[in-house]
């Protein structure tokens, strides 16, 4: 085991903020760094979560503040500034308030696949370090939470953290060790990824509650976010166009149309809009023609095969 | 003076093609992936039609579907107290039979549809559900079952199964099984004490096609009538989400949930399994359930077996005294 360095800010907290969406273990893992710190680091630590609706899907933020024990920090409140970001999400990236309040020499920890840039990485500030790890694959093929592999390779990257008590406090079987140690030894650090002078402002929405951007129907939202690393890929060749995805999606994401004149189909199917596409897989459940099928989603996929349902309403 | 009673006869549909294309329950909602409520919520607002007001008890259709003042539903919506969903709905009936009568309003009757969660319809709700019921109003009732009450973090509801561990009932050293008690029968309680009512059935998002065409039944039918969906979730039950068809068609076949219509005092069986399938099957697919001992199972299963000999009658379950 390295030894454990100081933390790097004297005197303020260390702020660490995890961005994601309900259902990959991000406030939990929050919750093991915390307790970790406290327990076996000799740190002082809070654990704030921004308050949302407890839902698959829904947004989630999750701040951790870690401060050294003298002299005595009060954390009252979650901060809207942070020193380290991590990313569940790679969608997640386009919305601006997610890297808001980053400090120029902070650090943002992400998850995409190899060889993928989400876009988004360019309001990065450029002194701020940018740390890559596939946390979907190796979640998927481990069998755990997405949570796992990231927080392994946020304790690769910062020295201060000791690792083997996070991962104690977080991994309770042998597969999610496994995958907390592929998370430290496969990130991937990157260079010269941001433009932005200087620390990032704070987004004013920075705890999650209070603004309401887009009443009205729901149409208008997006949500791209609520799937999990998976969506399905409509293969129209294969279609029989049964209509039998439709009976079992409850998101309306499919998209028709009328049927060729004095064809055979009364009704055809032309696509998924992925902005409702919340990525459950029922369709690919239930496809008998095996025209839907499961992919592992990249950033740009989703919009390069998504058919708009409402395209006289949304660009 | 005559009142203008509702005089639509809802065809009913043959196959999925037959489904009329136009969607009431349009997408965004912020629901979590592969709801089962939701899907349910979007065959009966197909079902139902334009000529629809939903009236939505607090709830996960409520909470989910508008939050942060947007809506999914085309049709009128109006939120009600998780208690008064049948009271509401009485009200909204009333005045449109007075609008009606007095020529203040043209067109035709509306379907009044109450979409409520077993909290909202057999726990919280409950009076105001039996009164509708009672007081011989012109709406339909939905109990959309996803036996417990998910919306605030999955809690035991009336409706939960025995055996289920949820955030009120976790199993543990004294209690082992989790929940100890057998779950209401919603059906049973409208057809048993109502007699204003003239038709409740069981619908199941397991088969879509059915679930349309009780929904238009319902409809067609003036007087007050209810029906009882069953709908996963995923979330509280500890399945994959795309495993929510499949999971309501085991409960389907292994007897856990009966398909009936109940119509003018006689019972009609839908997808009645000629054998049903052993109660386990359907246990181990979810995680609510994976901590329960033969010795559990065997006392579910014996509840089953007593319940599909005569679905409607009602089966003695044992219920554990309070200590």
């Amino acid at each position: 085991m390295s030894s454990i360095g100081p933390l790097p800010t004297r005197g303020r907290p260390y702020g660490i903020r995890f961005e994601s969406v309900g259902g990959l273990g991000a406030d939990s893992a929050a919750q093991a760094l915390a307790a970790a710190a406290v327990l076996k680091m000799g740190l002082d630590a809070a654990h704030l979560r921004a308050g949302r609706i407890e839902r698959k899907g829904a947004r989630v933020r999750s701040f951790v503040q870690l401060v050294a024990r003298e002299p005595m920090v009060r954390i009252g409140a979650p901060s809207p500034m942070a020193d380290a970001i991590v990313v569940f999400h790679p969608a997640l990236l386009r919305d601006c308030e997610t890297l808001g309040g980053l400090r120029k020499e902070g650090m943002l920890i992400y998850n995409a696949p190899a060889k993928t840039t989400p876009e988004g990485l360019a309001a990065l500030p450029a002194t701020a370090r940018a740390i890559r790890v596939d946390a979907a694959g190796i979640a998927a093929k481990e069998k755990c939470a997405m949570a796992v592999p990231l927080m392994g390779a946020v304790c690769a990257v910062a020295d201060f953290i000791d690792a083997d008590a996070v991962m104690d406090s977080l991994c309770a079987d042998e597969s999610s060790r496994k995958a907390f140690r592929r998370g430290a030894s496969e990130c991937e650090r990157l260079a010269d990824m941001g433009e932005a002078e200087g620390d990032l402002p704070a987004s004013a929405d920075f705890c999650g509650a209070g603004i309401v951007s887009a009443p009205g129907n729901s149409i208008w939202n997006d949500l791209s976010t609520a799937r999990s690393g998976f969506l399905p890929a409509f293969n129209r060749e294969r279609c029989i166009h049964c209509a039998m995805c439709d009976m079992v999606c409850p998101d309306l994401c499919l998209v028709w149309e009328e049927g060729e004149q004095g064809g055979r189909f009364q009704r055809e199917l032309t696509g998924v809009d992925y902005r409702y596409c919340k990525g459950c897989l029922r369709c690919v459940e239930t496809c008998p023609a095996s025209a839907m099928l499961k992919k592992a989603e990249t950033p740009g996929l989703a919009e390069r095969l998504s058919v708009p349902l409402f395209p006289e309403l949304l660009p | 003076m005559a009142v203008a009673l509702k005089h639509q006869t809802l065809p009913p549909i043959k196959l999925i093609r037959n489904v009329p294309q136009e969607e009431y329950y349009v997408p965004g909602h912020r629901t979590c992936a592969g709801c089962g409520p939701a899907l349910q919520y979007k065959l009966v607002a197909k079902a139902a039609g334009p000529n629809t007001i939903f009236l939505g008890p607090t709830g996960c259709m409520y909470v989910a579907n508008a939050s942060y003042l947007c809506t999914p539903y085309m049709v009128p919506w109006m939120h009600t107290q998780i208690t008064n969903g049948g009271a509401v709905a009485s009200g909204i009936e009333a005045a449109y039979k007075v609008l009606l009568r007095k020529g203040k309003r043209s067109g035709e009757f509306p379907n009044i549809i109450v979409m409520a969660g077993d909290g909202g319809t057999v726990d919280i709700g409950l009076q105001a559900m039996s009164g509708l019921m009672y007081r011989d109003h012109d709406a339909l009732f939905i109990c959309y079952d996803n036996e417990a009450y998910t919306n605030t973090g999955i809690q035991t509801s009336p409706t939960t199964p025995y055996g289920a561990n949820t955030t009120f009932t976790p199993p543990g050293p004294m209690i082992p099984e989790g929940k100890k008690l057998f779950p209401k029968d919603p059906p049973q309680l409208v057809i048993g004490g109502h007699p204003a009512v003239k038709y409740v059935a069981t619908a199941s998002v397991a088969y879509p096609v059915d679930l349309i065409n009780k929904v238009r039944k319902a409809l067609n039918v003036v007087g007050p009538t209810f029906m009882h969906i069953h709908s996963p979730c995923p979330k509280g039950w500890g399945f994959p989400e795309d495993k929510t068809v499949e999971v309501a068609r085991m409960a389907i076949e292994t007897g856990m949930w009966n398909m009936y219509e109940w119509e003018n005092g006689q019972y009609r069986y839908q997808f009645k399994p000629k054998k049903y399938k052993p109660v386990k099957e359907y246990l181990k697919l979810q995680r609510r359930f994976a901590h329960l001992t033969d010795a559990h199972i065997a006392k579910l299963q014996a509840f089953i077996d007593a319940k599909v000999k005569a679905p409607g009658i009602p089966v003695e379950a044992p219920v554990p005294t309070p200590q």
